[in-house]
């Protein structure tokens, strides 16, 4: 948080011999200062949950497996969409230079590989690739099946 | 299963297990791997590949997990 607060610390109003004035602009920087402390404070927090839940999600995958009927395909559907488009809008706020990747705890090289994990993961569940009706044969032919 | 296939299980295995601070390079090298096999077998697509690797993890990690979770005989 020292790079954000150092950023947000620009030139402080000169005084004038207008002391009312003075006030008023130091009050109005402030306040200007402060709602934009607050909005990187926000998607920092944002970014770091987006963090947080992927890890979770994965971890939760670990626990219980692929899913292995239509409504666990459906719900693990609607988890890695949710997390995929979400993760994809904070790449664009990087993009868009709104959030600043050296404030995250993760590079952005990472940040991206978390997302086209999921985005990969999509099209398998799409395609039903992951479901055990889908025998794979084929793969298990050449690799060995269990 | 054979060794070629064992080498996909593990760098899937090291890109589930490890944090997302490794994601950038654990998936760079499982999505080479898979590349790899699947132009070395041109009947199998990438997709299906890596759907098989990452199904038999999933696999294997459930079936370990409940051998553990199950109570230790008496011998």
């Amino acid at each position: 948080m020292a790079g954000l607060e150092a950023t947000l610390a620009p030139t402080v109003p000169r005084f004038t011999p207008n002391p009312h004035q003075d006030v008023e602009d130091l009050v109005r920087l402030l306040l200007r200062q402060s709602g934009e402390f607050e909005r990187r404070k926000k998607l920092i927090s944002a970014a770091v949950t987006w963090i947080n839940a992927f890890s979770q999600f994965k971890h939760l995958r670990r626990q219980i497996g692929l899913p292995d009927n239509d409504l666990q395909a459906l719900g693990y559907g609607m988890l890695l969409a949710n997390l995929k488009s979400r993760g994809k809008g904070l790449l664009q706020l990087i993009g868009r230079g709104i959030l600043d990747p050296s404030e995250l705890p993760l590079s952005v090289e990472d940040l991206e590989a978390c997302v086209r994990e999921l985005q990969q993961d999509d099209i398998l569940l799409d395609s039903g690739l992951l479901r055990n009706e889908e025998k794979l044969e084929d793969v298990a032919a050449i690799f060995g099946g269990t | 299963m054979n060794a070629e296939f064992e080498e996909l299980i593990r760098l899937y295995s090291a890109l589930e297990e490890s944090g997302p601070d490794k994601q950038a390079a654990n998936l760079a090298v499982f999505e080479a791997a898979i590349k790899a096999a699947a132009e070395k077998y041109p009947a199998l697509s990438a997709l299906r590949i890596s759907a098989y690797v990452k199904r038999q993890w999933h696999l294997r990690v459930l079936a370990e997990d409940r051998r553990k979770s199950l109570p230790k005989q008496r011998s």
